[in-house]
C-alpha cells in the first residue's frame, strides 16, 4: 500500500482560497508541476492565476523538499508563455529569498549581488513572453515586480503596470505590486501612493477591488509609524469593504481573501474589532497573510487574538442590542 | 608610372554638377592606441593642401575606408583629387598643430560603444580618438600617408557629364598589388547582449550583423517602430535613429538609438527595448512592405549608375563584389518577413546597450572590464578614496572599495605618462589604473618609472600635457577616507560595525546580567530564610523577630532589584543582535 504524508498545513494556508486549490497543492507537493500548470490553465480570473503562478513558485513543496524545485520548474517550462513565466516566477522567488524582506540597508552587498542575478535571470525569461507574445498578461504582472527588484525605476514600472492594464484593466495583485514600488521604502513617496490608490478607486468598476487598495495603504502607513488612524480613514475603509468584497457584484477570486485579510487587519490595528469581524468571517477557517506577516513576527497567534477579539466585540455589541 | 599598380577609376555619366572622391582602404580600425588619430591628422593636412577659397570639399575617417569627397567643375574637382593625392605622397606637416587641435575641437561628444565592444584596438578605436596624436612624429605621419595612402589601397570615382581621367599622382605600389583587407571584426570574449557604461543622453542599440539586403531593411523597420512607439505613442523622445553601416564589407554595424528625457527616461529605455525585442519574433508584412517601399525609392531615381558610383567605389576599395543597381533593386525586393526576423536575433544576440539610466535592463549584465585574476605584488593605498593599487611583476590591480579591476602589461593598449610623474595604465579592454604619486604617500614618481614605465614596451607610452598633477587630499578627507576604510574592511571580515550607543547598551547588558543573578538569589535566599524561620517557629517555639524582618526587608529589596534589572535587559535588547 503506497503511504503518503501529508504535509502539515500552515496557518496560513495559500491555496485555500483558490479555485482548485486543493488540487493545486496536491499537484506540486508530488511535484507535478506540469499537472499544476495545466490546473493553473483552467483558471480564469487573472488575479487567480497570479495567485496560482505565486504560490506554485513560493509554496510548491514541502520546506523538507526544496532542494532541486527550481530544476523541477525549468523542466516543467514546455515553451509555452504560461509555462516561462512559471520559470520567471520561480527565479523571482528564489532571488527575494536571499534578499529577504528585510529593508535595504539590512540587506548584505553578497546577498543583493545573488538577488540581482536572479532577477536578471527572471527579467530575460519575462522579457522574451513580452516579446513574444505581448498580449499575455500574467508575464506584464511579474514584471512590475522585475522592475522594483532590479530598480529599473518608477516610470518603467508604471510602463509596465500601464501594458497590464491595457490588456486587464482591475487586476488587483498587480495594483498591490505597483503601491509597493511607489512607497517611500522603495524611493517613492506617501502622496504618489495615495494618488494611486485614489486612481485605482476611482476607475474601478462596481464589486471589483480597485477601492481595497486603500487597505494595503493605511497598513502601510501604519507599519511606517503613523499610528493614530483617523476616524475618516476608518469610515473610508468601511465604505471601501462596501464597494469591493462586501458589494453585492463582487466575484470573487483569490484577491478577494487578500483584500479581506488586509481589511481585518486594517479595523484590528485602528482598534475597530467589530468592523473586522465580517472580514474574518468570510475568511472562515482558511486565515490568509496579506500584510499579517509585516505586522507582526509571529503573524498567526496575532491574527488568531485580532480574530477572538473581533468575535468579542461583536458578541459585545449584540448583548448591546438585546 | 610604368611597373606600379595603377589607382582604379569609377565614372557614371550624368547632368549637372561634377562630384568625385578618392577613397582609401585606411581607417582608424588599422591604428593602435598609440598612433590613434594618425588617419585623421593626415588627411586634414593633406586637405590643407589642397583647400582653395570656395572650395565644396569634405573628409571622412571610417574604421576601415577613408575618403576625401568634391563637388564642383569638372576642373575644378580634378586639380583638388590631384592636389590632395600630391599632398598625400610627400605630405606637408608644418601645420600639424592647427589641424591636430581643429580636429580635437571638432570631434564633439561621440559615445564610445565601439570601445565597450572592441576594447582599446581595431574597430575600438574611433571614431573621434586623438590620443595617440601626443605621440606621433612628423616622420610617423609622412610614413603612414606614404604607406597606407598607396594606388593600390585607392579607388577614385566621379559622377557628371565627362569622364575625369583624373591625374592621381598616389604613392605607389609595386605590380601586383592589391588593397589590403580589412582587419577581421572579433567576436566579444563575453556574453551577449549586455549593457556598456558607455554614457550619453540617449538609449542604444549596438550590433554586428552579416552585411545583407535585410540589414537596411530591418534598420528601417526598426526605425518606424520605435518612431510609432517613443514618439508618436507616448511622446517620449524627439529623435529615433537606425543604421546599418559599414565595418568591414562582410559585417555590418547596426545601430538603433532614441534620445532620452531625463523624467522619462526609464519609461523609454523599457518601451524601446520592447519595443525593438519584439522584431525577433514577429515583423509584419505592412510594415515589412512600407519599409521596403522606402528603400526602394532611390530606384526612382534617373541615372542609376551615378546614383551607386561612390557605393561601388566603396565595395570595390574592400575588395567585395560590386552588384548592378537592378541586382541591389532585387536583392531587396527578396528580402521576407523571416530574414528580417532572422536578422534581428542576430542583431540582438551580438548587441550592446548603452542607456544612461539603471541597469538590468532585459535581464543583461554590464560587459566585465579589469576582470582577470588580481595581481600580487606591493600595494599602494590611496589617500582620496578607499582605494589602492597593486604593482606586480606582469600587472597591476585597481581596488576600490571591494572592486577589483586588473590589467595585465601584456595586455595594455598604452600608458599615458603626464609631465609631472602621473600616470594612466590603459588595458586592451578599456580597464584604467591610475598611478598618482600626489594621490598616495608612498609611491613615488621613482617607483611609477620602475614598476610600471620598465614593464611596458616603450611603443606604448603616449606623453600627454597637463597643467597639475591632482591636488593632495586635505588632512579631513585623508582621515574621511580611513574610517571608510575601516568600515570596509570590518563589513568584509564579517562582523557588523556597532556605533557607540549599541556598544554603550552592550556593556550595560553585560552589567545587567550578574545584577540579575544576584538579585534572583537574593530573593530566593531571603525565601529560604523565611520558611526556615517559620518552621522554627513551629517546631521549636517562639522566634526573635529580628531575622525574620531583616530577611523580608532583603528578600524585598531584592525583588524590586529584579524586577529592575529584567525589565532593563528587555529595554537594551532592543537595537543589538546577539
Amino acid at each position: 500500500m503506497a503511504t503518503s504524508q501529508a504535509a502539515p498545513r500552515a496557518f496560513f494556508d495559500p491555496w485555500a482560497h483558490l479555485p482548485g486549490g486543493p488540487a493545486l497543492r496536491a499537484a506540486c507537493e508530488a511535484g507535478d508541476i506540469p499537472a499544476a500548470l495545466s490546473l493553473t490553465r483552467a483558471l480564469s480570473a487573472h488575479d487567480d492565476v497570479a495567485s496560482a503562478l505565486w504560490n506554485i513558485a513560493e509554496h510548491g513543496l514541502h520546506p523538507d523538499q526544496r532542494a532541486g524545485y527550481t530544476l523541477a520548474v525549468e523542466a516543467a517550462d514546455d515553451g509555452t508563455p504560461l509555462g516561462r513565466t512559471l520559470t520567471g516566477v520561480r527565479y523571482v522567488t528564489v532571488g527575494w529569498s536571499i534578499r529577504t524582506r528585510q529593508r535595504a540597508e539590512h540587506v548584505s552587498p553578497a546577498q543583493f549581488e545573488q538577488f540581482f542575478d536572479w532577477l536578471r535571470r527572471a527579467e530575460r525569461v519575462l522579457f522574451d513572453v513580452c516579446a513574444e507574445h505581448p498580449g499575455f498578461a500574467p508575464a506584464w504582472e511579474v514584471r512590475i515586480t522585475t522592475a522594483r527588484g532590479l530598480q529599473l525605476g518608477h516610470g518603467e514600472a508604471r510602463r509596465r503596470y500601464d501594458r497590464l492594464v491595457a490588456l486587464e484593466p482591475a487586476v488587483f495583485a498587480a495594483q498591490r505590486v505597483f503601491l509597493q514600488q511607489i512607497l517611500p521604502k522603495w524611493g517613492g513617496s506617501w502622496e504618489e501612493a495615495s494618488r494611486f490608490v485614489e486612481e485605482c478607486a476611482s476607475v474601478a468598476a462596481p464589486g471589483s477591488l480597485g477601492p481595497a487598495l486603500v487597505a494595503d495603504h493605511a497598513i502601510e502607513r501604519w507599519l511606517d509609524g503613523e499610528r493614530s488612524v483617523p476616524s475618516a480613514t476608518v469610515d473610508r475603509m468601511r465604505s471601501a469593504a462596501a464597494a469591493t468584497v462586501l458589494h453585492p457584484e463582487h466575484t470573487w477570486t483569490a484577491a478577494t481573501a487578500v483584500a479581506h485579510t488586509n481589511f481585518a487587519l486594517f479595523f484590528s490595528i485602528a482598534k475597530h474589532p467589530a468592523d473586522a469581524w465580517p472580514h474574518f468571517d468570510a475568511l472562515d477557517r482558511s486565515p490568509v497573510e496579506g500584510l499579517w506577516n509585516y505586522y507582526a513576527a509571529r503573524p498567526a497567534s496575532a491574527y488568531d487574538a485580532a480574530q477572538r477579539n473581533a468575535a468579542a466585540a461583536v458578541a459585545r455589541r449584540r448583548g448591546r442590542r438585546s | 608610372m610604368t611597373g606600379q599598380v595603377q589607382v582604379r577609376e569609377l565614372f557614371a555619366r550624368r547632368p549637372g554638377t561634377t562630384e568625385g572622391g578618392l577613397l582609401f582602404r585606411v581607417g582608424y580600425a588599422d591604428e593602435t592606441l598609440p598612433t590613434s588619430g594618425i588617419t585623421s591628422l593626415v588627411v586634414a593636412l593633406a586637405l590643407r593642401a589642397a583647400e582653395r577659397p570656395g572650395l565644396d570639399v569634405g573628409a571622412s575617417v571610417g574604421p576601415v575606408v577613408t575618403e576625401v569627397r568634391v563637388t564642383g567643375t569638372p576642373d575644378r574637382v580634378r586639380t583638388t583629387l590631384r592636389d590632395v593625392a600630391l599632398a598625400l605622397s610627400d605630405l606637408p606637416v608644418r601645420h600639424r598643430a592647427t589641424e591636430a587641435r581643429a580636429l580635437a575641437e571638432r570631434a564633439g561628444e561621440v559615445v564610445p560603444v565601439p570601445l565597450w565592444r572592441f576594447g582599446h584596438q581595431g574597430y575600438g578605436l574611433g571614431p573621434g580618438r586623438y590620443l595617440g596624436l601626443h605621440r606621433v612624429t612628423d616622420g610617423d605621419l609622412r610614413a603612414w600617408a606614404r604607406e597606407r595612402f598607396t594606388a593600390a589601397d585607392a579607388v577614385v570615382w566621379s559622377r557628371g557629364e565627362e569622364a575625369l581621367g583624373p591625374e592621381v599622382p598616389l604613392p605607389g605600389a609595386p605590380a601586383g598589388s592589391a588593397a589590403r583587407s580589412a582587419p577581421a571584426v572579433p567576436e566579444a570574449a563575453w556574453s551577449l547582449p549586455a549593457e556598456a557604461h558607455a554614457g550619453g543622453t540617449s538609449v542604444i542599440w549596438d550590433a554586428v550583423v552579416p552585411a545583407v539586403p535585410a540589414a537596411p531593411v530591418l534598420a528601417e523597420v526598426a526605425r518606424r517602430a520605435l518612431f510609432q512607439s517613443l514618439r508618436h505613442d507616448r511622446g517620449w523622445t524627439y529623435d529615433v535613429a537606425a543604421s546599418a553601416g559599414l565595418l568591414d564589407g562582410r559585417h555590418a554595424a547596426f545601430r538603433l538609438s532614441a534620445g532620452l528625457r531625463q523624467e522619462t527616461a526609464d519609461q523609454a529605455t523599457g518601451e524601446f527595448l520592447d519595443t525593438w525585442g519584439r522584431l525577433r519574433h514577429a515583423v509584419p508584412d505592412e510594415e515589412l512592405a512600407v519599409a521596403r517601399a522606402h528603400l526602394l525609392l532611390t530606384f526612382d531615381e534617373p541615372r542609376q549608375e551615378a546614383v551607386w558610383v561612390r557605393e561601388d567605389a566603396l565595395l570595390t576599395v574592400l575588395g567585395r563584389p560590386v552588384p548592378t543597381p537592378a541586382e541591389r533593386r532585387a536583392a531587396l525586393e527578396a528580402v521576407t518577413a523571416d530574414d528580417v526576423v532572422g536578422l534581428a536575433r542576430q542583431a540582438w544576440d551580438t548587441g550592446l546597450l548603452v542607456t544612461p539610466v539603471r541597469e538590468g535592463w532585459a535581464g543583461t549584465s554590464v560587459v566585465p572590464r579589469g576582470a582577470g585574476e588580481p595581481v600580487e605584488g606591493r600595494s599602494f593605498a590611496r589617500l582620496d578614496a578607499d582605494a589602492a593599487v597593486v604593482i606586480g611583476q606582469d600587472g597591476a590591480t585597481l581596488r576600490v572599495g571591494a572592486a577589483r579591476t586588473t590589467v595585465r602589461f601584456a595586455d595594455a593598449a598604452a600608458v599615458v605618462a603626464y609631465p609631472d610623474g602621473g600616470r594612466l595604465l590603459v588595458g586592451l579592454d578599456g580597464t584604467e589604473i591610475p598611478f598618482e604619486p600626489t594621490l598616495h604617500d608612498d609611491l613615488t614618481v621613482s617607483d611609477v618609472a620602475t614598476l610600471v614605465d620598465d614593464r611596458v614596451s616603450s611603443e606604448l607610452v603616449i606623453p600627454v600635457p597637463r597643467e597639475r598633477a591632482p591636488e593632495r587630499p586635505d588632512r579631513a578627507a585623508i582621515e574621511q577616507r580611513r574610517r571608510s576604510r575601516a568600515a570596509r574592511r570590518a563589513a568584509e571580515n564579517g562582523r557588523s560595525r556597532l556605533s557607540r550607543v549599541e556598544v554603550v547598551r552592550l556593556i550595560a547588558a553585560l552589567a545587567l546580567i550578574p545584577g540579575l543573578l544576584v538579585a534572583v538569589g537574593g530573593v530566593a535566599v531571603c525565601a529560604g530564610g523565611l520558611v526556615l524561620t517559620l518552621v522554627a517557629w513551629i517546631d521549636v517555639g517562639p522566634q526573635p523577630w529580628g531575622l525574620p524582618v531583616l530577611l523580608a526587608a532583603v528578600g524585598g529589596a531584592s525583588g524590586v532589584l529584579t524586577w529592575l534589572c529584567w525589565r532593563g535587559l528587555d529595554r537594551l535588547r532592543v537595537g543589538i543582535r546577539f
